[in-house]
């Protein structure tokens, strides 16, 4: 009851005119620059972060919200459109929306996925406006060692359940734990890696490498391969409404969907890969047409769309409770929060409690915004599909390299994102996921905070970190996840040896 | 045995890099030097084990692409996933990109960015010149105008700045 009065306050602070015109405005920014293709959520944020450097904290946090929304339901419309998911939780949207598109059914298409986006977000941010503050509760009971090993956890599930080979997830991991080493160390001062550069003392900011790897590595890789690929965009034709037979089949999958996503977030599960992939082999399971699938379902457009959406509010759970990030959008939020002094974890509700619940109040006017917005405006939105290729990377880069310069004034910054952008096209072009590397980046030095503080705890003595209940369940866990599938194979084959 | 590739070469030699990168950490954080100040976990210590971490997963990249397990580019392309590269391409983006960075402080941003902005549509095949050009200084200057004058982010000033009266000089 007391948390409802708070979030009443926070609508209340959250629902000005000025503030809903900054509201307006995010979700124009961030569906204008999700819809461009290869922008997802977590590079629209990084690249719109400027624009709300001077802007104060709640107008700026509205927009934030309004952005990130506006971005996702930006990344589903190219999915469907051009068969090119701007991140990894709108690839199986493309599986059936683009074949739906292909069958002169784009407009169903993007309506079921903008209407199930508006019902998973507002269901999973009323979740999450229930479950961060009791999770915030219990994380004050957490030991520093407690937290050294759910940043393990996170590290190793999102490390190993991203891309192809395990291998290179932990490679990009590991880059980023080294990026994150750059600079003088936050308790004694030394230098580490700074080759006597005195900006890099600093340590490199996160912004920059984010924009760095997702926007120069990726112009790079398109400018790389650039005569190969043709876009066909599809025309949306016909009514853009969906008819009653579509909402008869839409609404269960959005139900479902909201049900698998948001759980899904609040654990690092390595994203909303795993629950938009989980939500259609459901959807799949479930359906009467089961034929359709693979032939434009609207059930696979609809179950996954809203699972991708209820995941991202889950995973501002652990990202407010527990200051842990767990997915690449989740830690640009985390920096964009720290730029207005705002530090995520479990003090956080008591800390800056009116502005978090006007946070909160702000995902469900971004989400409401959006769909008010966007549905009379999708067939403005297409038309921005069709910005020549070379309009649109040189906007992106041109953009990104505003982004890395306005955050210091530093050339330093800028010649960081030359190199660090080439480094992320070498990573797109050996498959290797940027999203560890993010993590690794923002977590390297928190992870080590903790740990100097629970073995200054122990006075030295190593054996705290395994000491208490929560790290040995989360190391148990860790273990079996890791190498169950294995050692279960390996049994399995000598049992089908001794058989044979 | 198998003829190796270009692309497996390139592969091997990124793969290796970052065991050399692995090896850079540890030697490096092994001549640190030690803190003046008393502390039980020393900064050196999160340096090796991050040292460590780096050479351990960069070695098994190696074997991974030693045994022939390549990587392949994930997601948002059509095609073959496996063309060689359009050097050219990626050297004329490089290439603005550097120009920019260059300029930004020295002829001011809006110079800075339109030589930016019509490189990559130049790399990226466009030789409408007169067109592009264009396009190039409306972006330039509208981005100028709504960061610089409307959120008051600052951005260095320079020619085209003063020649539109926008410097903050004359404001």
């Amino acid at each position: 009851m007391e948390n409802l009065n708070l979030l009443l306050d926070g609508f209340s602070s959250a629902l000005s005119a000025q503030n809903l015109l900054y509201g307006l405005l995010g979700t124009f920014l961030g569906t204008l620059v999700g819809v461009l293709p290869g922008i997802g959520p977590a590079l629209a944020i990084a690249l719109l972060l400027p624009v709300t450097l001077s802007v104060n904290p709640t107008s700026a946090l509205i927009m934030f919200a309004a952005v990130y929304y506006g971005a996702m339901y930006g990344g589903s419309t190219t999915s469907i459109l051009l068969n090119t998911p701007g991140e990894s939780g709108a690839v199986i949207t493309s599986v059936e929306g683009y074949k739906m598109a292909k069958k002169g059914r784009a407009g169903a298409a993007l309506t079921t996925a903008a209407i199930g986006s508006f019902v998973a977000g507002f269901i999973a941010t009323l979740f999450l406006a229930a479950a961060a503050p009791i999770l915030a509760e219990l994380a004050l009971k957490v030991q520093p060692a407690g937290y050294v090993a759910l940043i393990i956890f996170a590290f190793a599930t999102v490390g190993t359940l991203l891309g192809s080979s395990r291998i290179r997830g932990l490679v990009s991991l590991s880059i980023g734990l080294v990026i994150g080493l750059v600079g003088a160390d936050q308790q004694t001062g030394i230098n580490r890696l700074t080759f006597g550069v005195q900006e890099a003392t600093d340590g490199i900011e996160v912004i920059v490498a984010i924009i760095s790897f997702f926007a120069m590595g990726e112009v790079l890789y398109y400018a790389s391969r650039f005569k190969d690929d043709a876009w066909r965009i599809l025309p949306v034709k016909g009514k853009v409404w969906m008819d009653r037979e579509d909402f008869k089949r839409s609404w269960k999958p959005w139900l479902r969907g909201t049900a698998i996503g948001f759980p899904m977030g609040l654990i690092p599960a390595g994203g909303s890969e795993i629950p938009t992939f989980i939500s259609y082999s459901v959807e799949k399971k479930l359906s009467k047409n089961k034929e359709e699938f693979g032939n434009g379902a609207i059930e696979g457009v609809a179950g996954p769309e809203a699972a991708n959406n209820a995941n991202a509010a889950g995973v501002l759970v652990p990202l407010l409770a527990l200051g842990l990030p767990t997915s690449a959008t989740a830690a640009i939020m985390l920096v964009a929060l720290r730029n207005f002094n705002i530090q995520p974890g479990p003090m956080l509700f008591e800390m800056n409690g009116p502005l978090v619940w006007t946070l909160i109040a702000s995902l469900f006017i971004g989400n409401t915004l959006l769909l008010v917005l966007n549905l009379p405006l999708i067939r403005i939105w297409i038309q921005l599909l069709q910005v020549p290729r070379h309009y649109l990377y040189a906007g992106i880069t041109t953009f990104g390299l505003l982004g890395a310069y306005s955050l210091n004034n530093s050339l330093f910054d800028l010649w960081l994102a030359f190199i660090l952008g080439i480094l992320g096209y070498l990573f797109r072009r050996f498959g290797v996921p940027n999203t560890p590397l993010v993590l690794g980046v923002i977590l390297g030095p928190v992870v080590e905070i903790q740990f100097r503080q629970a073995v200054q705890l122990s006075n030295g003595d190593y054996s705290i970190l395994f000491a208490g209940i929560l790290p040995k369940v989360i190391y148990l866990t860790l273990f079996l996840f890791l190498f169950a599938p294995s050692i279960i194979n390996f049994f399995k084959k000598k049992g089908a040896k001794a058989q044979a | 045995m198998k003829k190796l590739t270009r692309a497996a070469i390139s592969e091997l030699i990124f793969s290796a890099s970052f065991l050399l990168l692995g090896f850079f950490v540890l030697y490096s954080a092994f001549n640190l030097e030690e803190p003046g100040v008393y502390s039980v976990v020393s900064p050196k210590t999160f340096a090796l084990i991050i040292g460590v971490f780096t050479s351990v997963v960069g070695l098994l990249l190696v074997v991974e692409v030693i045994r022939g397990k390549y990587g392949v580019p994930e997601g948002t392309e059509v095609g073959d996933p496996f063309l060689p590269p359009d050097f050219k391409t990626i050297g004329i983006v490089l290439a603005s990109i550097a120009l920019h960075i260059f300029l930004i402080e020295r002829a001011g941003y809006i110079a800075a960015a339109m030589v930016s902005f019509y490189g990559v549509t130049f790399a990226f095949g466009s030789r409408k010149f007169v067109k592009d050009v264009l396009v190039s200084i409306v972006f330039a200057i509208t981005v100028y105008f709504v960061f610089a004058k409307g959120l008051r982010i600052y951005l260095p000033e320079g020619f085209f700045e003063d020649l539109l009266g926008l410097s903050r000089k004359e404001v």
